[in-house]
């Protein structure tokens, strides 16, 4: 009994503590309001910028202005590829009202700059929700649980079929052959980087083959993230310094 | 310094009201740790790199007695990583020389495994170690392969994405054989053909030294741990970093739950639909509701038999690599 009421102190103290420093870190930004949005010319402070980046909602109620704001933000840093990823894919099933919100908060921004093309598609309908088919646009993911683990079931039958069909021999199977599937089937290369909103410290199921290297970070919650705490952890993520193995 | 303590080292009162004060809250059954920055701690103090993997070693040992002390039954160590082999010859050389030491010296010391009961499992590609190494491993899990009291799975020559080809190939064989249905692979089966068939997910996972990546470590095991990402070298986690990471699992603990358990649900209800899609399949399309449903509690049935005949398969393959080692070995001394 005495031991439980010590613990729960100690997990309020540290509730407390994790959210008085989050606030602390947002101080330098509520000083200084909304910076224009020069996010091209912020991309060249950066030591490195992700190739592809994966954002991970893993709060329950969503926010659409704020993760479209999120993906903008990306785009004209000149990020190609961003993935959205949320458990139950609530995300995937709004896509349409994302898109739109997409455009219009665009439509905010400087009149003057070209604006990035956002093409979004869903991987595991084969659907594409945006009739772009730029090439120089940003690719934009949708993601759920569904495209985790059972991605990798669905190509271990794949294979099997193959294999049963003699299209390929079971000594053929190696990590770079499984590779090559999968990144066919997304057509994007593994997330460099990847940030997680919400308290909960996991990845939930987020693309387990392809987050082999990906760098995980985290910031408290998306709901109405400023451009200076997305900018300062795209900063953090350039001082990482990568050693695979060797 | 061995394996497991001799006798315990003393915990003074503090330690013991800490543990008690954790235990009081959720305690992970298994927790995954990778072993990150013994390099770094021996370029910090100066020595030299060996002697800085020996002190991680030594870490390792004091981390099983805290895991013990809490309850914790169940530890996996990422110890040597396919990519590891891209070293330098020299540091490769050692980290396998280090290895050879320690399980000889785990070897020497039989009754403490057997005292604290123990489990070793070798998870990895181990075709891929030098014979004595293999020889010596083989020793090592046939010796402990009965204790039930507590499990350490020995990440060696592994990564998590060969670990997967692996299953898959052997899933691919099955099915090459006729032994499986290619619609009979499903997540509960191609988890059960990996490395870790024995083992349930980790629930938390520790990495230390700061790095904020999984590195290919237990990449689909961990897709429901708790992360903890602790800023010191290995060399230098302390028994605080220790709980530090368990309140943090604590905090993590009913989120995470839910999220599980849901996932489970899910894939219960994936595995029907796919027998009644499979039933379906057969018979044709005509089906009255009664009949159905016996078809397809029938059709689960032989699944779940011919499923069950392929895992046993799988399994006396891997004894038999362990003894397949220790037999060449007793043909060459002989000669």
């Amino acid at each position: 009994m005495f031991e439980t009421v010590i613990l729960r102190i100690v997990h309020y103290l540290l509730t407390v503590s994790t959210f008085l420093s989050s606030w602390f870190y947002r101080i330098p930004s509520l000083l200084y309001k909304k910076a224009d949005l020069s996010a091209r010319s912020d991309a060249r402070d950066l030591q490195k910028l992700p190739l592809h980046l994966g954002l991970l909602v893993l709060e329950d109620e969503f926010s659409y202005k704020d993760i479209a704001n999120l993906i903008l933000w990306s785009a004209a840093m000149g990020i190609s590829y961003i993935s959205v990823y949320d458990v139950n894919g609530v995300l995937k099933r709004n896509s349409k009202l994302l898109y739109d919100i997409i455009v219009q908060q665009q439509k905010y921004e400087d009149a003057e700059k070209p604006k990035k093309e956002i093409h979004l598609r869903i991987v595991s309908e084969d659907r594409e929700v945006s009739g772009y088919t730029h090439s120089t646009g940003t690719e934009l993911y949708l993601l759920s649980i569904e495209d985790g683990r059972k991605n990798i079931v669905r190509t271990a039958q794949h294979i099997c079929r193959q294999v049963a069909a003699r299209e390929m021999r079971p000594s053929d199977i190696c990590p770079n052959q499984i590779d090559a599937i999968i990144q066919d089937h997304f057509n994007c290369p593994d997330p460099d980087l990847v940030i997680k909103f919400g308290d909960v410290d996991a990845v939930l199921g987020f693309l387990p083959w392809q987050i082999r290297l990906s760098e995980i970070l985290s910031l408290p919650s998306h709901w109405g993230l400023d451009y200076k705490s997305f900018k300062s952890t795209l900063y953090n993520y350039g001082f990482i310094q990568q050693r695979f193995g060797t | 310094m061995s394996w497991f303590p001799e006798r315990q080292t003393n915990r003074t009162w503090v330690h013991r009201m800490c543990e008690r004060v954790l235990k009081s809250g959720p305690i992970p059954k298994h927790i995954a740790i990778i072993m990150d920055g013994n390099r770094r701690f021996a370029k910090k103090k100066s020595m030299d790199r060996a002697e800085g993997h020996l002190k991680g070693f030594d870490k390792l040992a004091e981390t099983l007695e805290w895991c013990l002390n809490l309850g914790i039954r169940e530890v996996t160590v990422y110890a040597f990583s396919i990519e590891n082999f891209k070293r330098s010859k020299e540091e490769v050389d050692c980290l396998l020389e280090l290895a050879r030491q320690k399980f000889a010296r785990l070897l020497e010391e039989k009754e403490l495994i057997q005292k604290h009961e123990v489990c070793i499992h070798v998870l990895g590609n181990l075709s891929l170690l030098p014979r004595d190494l293999q020889e010596l491993v083989a020793d090592a899990v046939n010796l402990s392969k009965h204790n039930t009291r507590a499990v350490l799975n020995v990440c060696f020559a592994y990564t998590s994405r060969d670990e997967i080809s692996t299953a898959i190939r052997e899933l691919a064989e099955g099915v090459q054989m006729g032994m499986l249905k290619e619609s009979d692979i499903s997540e509960e089966l191609l988890e059960k053909c990996l490395y870790t068939n024995k083992s349930a997910d980790p629930d938390l996972l520790i990495r230390t030294s700061g790095e904020v990546r999984l590195s290919d470590f237990l990449l689909w095991q961990s897709s429901f741990s708790v992360l903890a990402f602790v800023k010191v070298l290995w060399p230098e986690f302390s028994i605080w970093h220790f709980y530090a990471a368990i309140l943090h699992y604590q905090k993590n603990y009913d989120a995470i739950q839910s999220v599980k358990q849901s996932n489970r649900m899910n894939v219960d209800h994936q595995q029907r639909e796919s027998d009644y899609q499979c039933v379906l399949k057969e018979v044709g399309k005509t089906l009255d509701h009664t009949n159905c449903q016996i078809l397809v509690q029938q059709y689960a049935k032989d699944r779940q038999e011919r499923v069950n005949k392929f895992l046993e398969c799988i399994e006396s393959k891997r004894d038999q690599f362990f003894d397949d080692v220790a037999k060449k070995r007793s043909m060459t001394s002989s000669s």
